[in-house]
């Protein structure tokens, strides 16, 4: 017999290197208790993610009403929310002007300081 | 969505069945394929403990994407690709992570019934000489690349033909049929010795 097909010879008898049957049942139920912890390590989220996605899909034409009122809702709720812009200026709290003590003055940065406005009609074109 | 309607592909129902959720039927699957894709992972790792984990993260990982399997391919084809990337993958990271030794790889061949002939085992220096070529196969069969492995484990010790590789790897037949040829002679030259003797 030639040297090469001696070691195919060889290799082919490696196909009958297996575990007994005992360990293929086992294998089968290592994988059916993976499984499970699988599952189990869904994290909750993404189980109420999954449910709310389930629960939107099946509303039907129902869900465009709901989804523009949340749409509504949310967008009233930034508005409301919104830190609004105040020209007046903000005093730290508890913050108390002492007697014969210089206060700043609020300033209207809408107004250009004295001086500023020739500048501005000058370079104005 | 289920697999197309199968032109050759045996296990068809099955895998309808199991994706219309069926569990036991993915069971069946798992029963019929354990086997074959333990001896692949096996012959490829040399290690028991990482061909049982492997081989459960191969069935995991089908058993996930089987709802994308639309039978483009027959099953034992799909699940044969999941499984030799992965291997391929695990000996990739396995490499980089240390540099394994041959000691930490198991000579299985030793219990092989057929190798082991029962009638001589009174004989040592027949022990002997079956030992040596079971530890000189397994170091030969560990030198060789992952891709130069891979085909000689599925063409010379699973027996699947060329054109099945083929598909399993994604490369042309010419090169399945190059790297056999090549993993031959390398695998000659690391017994070249034994020979000799």
């Amino acid at each position: 017999m030639s040297e090469p097909q001696e070691v195919q010879n060889l290799l082919r008898l490696k196909r009958y290197e297996q575990p007994s049957e005992e360990y293929f049942d086992d294998f089968l139920e290592e994988f059916h208790r993976r499984q499970r912890e699988d599952l189990m390590k869904t994290s909750a989220r993404s189980l109420f993610v999954e449910r709310l996605t389930v629960w939107f899909r099946e509303l039907g034409m129902a869900k465009w009403a709901y989804g523009a009122g949340l749409a509504y809702a949310a967008l009233m709720v930034g508005f409301v929310l919104w830190p609004k812009g105040s020209h007046e200026p903000m005093a730290a709290p508890g913050a108390t002007s002492l007697p014969g003590e210089r206060t700043l003055e609020a300033v209207d940065f809408h107004k250009p300081a004295s001086g500023d406005e020739e500048e501005l009609e000058r370079k104005e074109f | 969505m289920p697999a197309d309607p199968p032109s050759n592909d045996p296990d068809y129902e099955l895998v309808q069945r199991a994706q219309d959720g069926e569990t036991r039927a993915f069971d069946e699957l798992v029963i019929k394929y354990s086997k074959k894709l333990y001896g692949l992972v096996y012959n490829m790792t040399a290690n028991k403990e990482d061909t049982h984990d492997l081989l459960q993260d191969i069935f995991a990982k089908a058993y996930r994407s089987l709802r994308h399997f639309r039978g483009k391919s027959t099953f034992y084809t799909w699940i044969y690709s999941i499984a030799t990337n992965m291997t391929l993958n695990f000996l990739k990271k396995r490499k980089r992570r240390s540099g394994m030794s041959l000691d930490d790889l198991d000579s299985g061949i030793m219990n092989d019934p057929l190798l082991v002939d029962q009638g001589h085992e009174a004989n040592p220096r027949r022990q002997s000489n079956i030992h040596e070529l079971q530890k000189k196969l397994n170091e030969a069969l560990q030198a060789l690349s992952e891709d130069h492995r891979a085909v000689v484990t599925m063409f010379d010790i699973q027996g699947l033909p060329h054109a099945e590789i083929s598909a399993i790897l994604g490369v042309s037949e010419g090169t399945v049929r190059s790297r056999l040829y090549y993993a031959h002679q390398q695998l000659q030259g690391h017994l070249e010795d034994f020979w000799r003797k």
